[in-house]
């Protein structure tokens, strides 16, 4: 597990709540309770805490491993 | 036409700069122990250095991200206020229950730290939670999703008048049959440093004293300004027949409501607007004067408003006031502003079921040119049957509520 998915998970966790060591790339956002709005406010969040900023354009993350790629992909790019 | 209902209070809920109800609260209101202290010092720094303020952590439930400050605090004290009407996770009798929330200023961190990232630190955009959380009915909306709360949902913002208000007009509603059950009350959480500076231009505040704890002294003649307080307070409401259809304990019957508008200046009182209101929550009681045992006084400690509040018993209670005790206790808890009403009835009530007076503390100099019974410094044991709660606004609103012991008390209409 490299820094960033480090990162991201601890965000998750402290934020939501939840036990980090539950949270996989495979965990959906809906099931650790992130409906649409949520999203919004957790991408936005992780925005400024990773000093990034994402395309509007993009689909909305499904899955914390579509969260992790668009993060790592927007990292990578700047 | 709906047969008019009577209504009672079955539960009280208070998180406050002097400790919760259930728990402490009364125990330090009743001996006239403060709750103002320094806060601390930010950065920048505020220009207002006291206030009554919390510093024990907000056990509101919430999982994850906090809401504001504002619903946090009426999370908190409506989940003690539910618990002791005996309804907290029995959704047969919340279902249907309304909600009427008073608040002055609404979710104040929110908007102060919205206008900081912007104006202080140059950030083109704010969290998308931004508005949902600082919109004035995000915390009565927060109680409703919480608690499953399907009722009447409504947020009253009349300054300092507002959770008076809102009880009030609860009473107005469950009386007529709209609703059978209200959980009304108010929260305030405003000590921001934009807020603290909007209130520091005002020249309503008091300056540090010698011994902090003593800043606020209403009725005193060496009064000299209001410190400003936060915390939320909320009462279970319901009709009479309701509560004994449940089997739920009466703490009280909430007998009376007034509500007036001086129409004369935007901060300073008027007698005539203030006489209004408490005339009218009497006829609305169905009480003369002389059955008034305590008044829990506006009493902000400004030595304008005092002496005009105290101008207005004179006028309503003539002889009577000789014989009233009437206190202030903003001198511990502070000025709650839109949860003072609520508060301050709840002190009331609680001071009726004790049979004990709170004091108007550091009234170390009592006024006797307001000719008023402010029972200084110290408390005092009496029965108590019938008691009135005063909530005067900026902008002119004036709010008056009348509780009586349940007990023996024939209906008032």
């Amino acid at each position: 597990m490299n820094d960033t998915e480090n990162r991201l998970y601890d965000m998750l966790a402290q934020q939501l709540a939840i036990p980090r060591e539950g949270i996989t790339r495979d965990t959906t956002l809906e099931q650790i309770g992130l409906d649409s709005l949520a999203t919004i406010e957790f991408m936005f969040q992780i925005e400024d805490s990773f000093d990034i900023r994402f395309d509007q354009t993009g689909a909305p993350p499904i899955t914390v491993g579509d969260v992790l790629d668009q993060v790592t992909a927007k990292l990578e790019h700047d | 036409m709906t047969e008019l209902q009577r209504v009672v209070v079955t539960g009280i809920g208070v998180v406050s700069p002097v400790g919760n109800w259930p728990g402490p609260f009364f125990d330090n209101v009743a001996p006239g122990n403060s709750g103002i202290r320094r806060l601390p010092v930010g950065e920048p720094a505020a220009p207002v250095q006291i206030a009554a303020w919390i510093d024990a952590p907000i056990d509101d439930g919430s999982k994850g991200a906090p809401p504001d400050r504002v619903t946090q605090l009426a999370l908190a004290a409506s989940r003690y206020a539910l618990a002791e009407a005996g309804l907290l996770d029995h959704s047969e009798w919340l279902t249907e229950m309304g909600i009427h929330l008073g608040t002055g200023s609404g979710a104040s961190a929110t908007t102060d730290q919205a206008f900081y990232r912007l104006y202080g630190e140059k950030r083109d955009r704010l969290a998308p939670m931004t508005l949902p959380r600082g919109i004035n009915n995000a915390a009565a909306s927060e109680l409703a999703i919480r608690f499953g709360l399907t009722g009447v949902n409504n947020t009253y913002s009349i300054a300092c008048a507002s959770s008076s208000s809102a009880i009030g007009e609860a009473l107005r509603a469950i009386r007529h049959g709209y609703s059978e059950r209200i959980l009304a009350g108010g929260s305030e959480a405003l000590l921001t440093y934009g807020i603290l500076h909007a209130w520091d231009a005002l020249h309503a505040l008091a300056p540090p004293d010698a011994h902090v704890e003593a800043s606020c002294r209403p009725f005193s003649s060496d009064r000299n300004g209001l410190v400003l307080g936060e915390g939320a307070a909320f009462l279970v409401l319901e009709s009479l027949t309701s509560a004994k259809g449940r089997g739920a304990t009466i703490l009280a019957e909430l007998a009376g409501y007034g509500t007036s508008c001086d129409a004369t200046h935007i901060t300073h009182p008027t007698s005539a607007g203030q006489v209004k209101a408490i005339r009218q929550a009497l006829s609305d009681a169905g009480l003369e004067p002389d059955i008034i045992d305590y008044i829990n006084a506006h009493g902000t400690g400004t030595p304008a408003g005092d002496a005009v509040e105290a101008q207005s018993l004179r006028t309503v209670f003539g002889e009577h006031l000789s014989a009233l005790p009437v206190s202030s206790t903003k001198a511990v808890h502070g000025h709650l502003l839109g949860a003072g009403g609520a508060i301050e009835l709840a002190i009331a009530i609680l001071a009726m079921q004790k049979g004990v007076i709170p004091p108007t503390a550091h009234c170390r100099i009592p006024d006797s040119s307001l000719g008023i019974d402010m029972v200084a410094e110290r408390m005092r044991q009496q029965a108590l049957d019938t008691v009135l709660s005063n909530s005067f606004a900026f902008g002119g609103s004036n709010s008056v509520l009348i509780a009586r012991r349940y007990e023996g008390h024939p209906t008032c209409f």
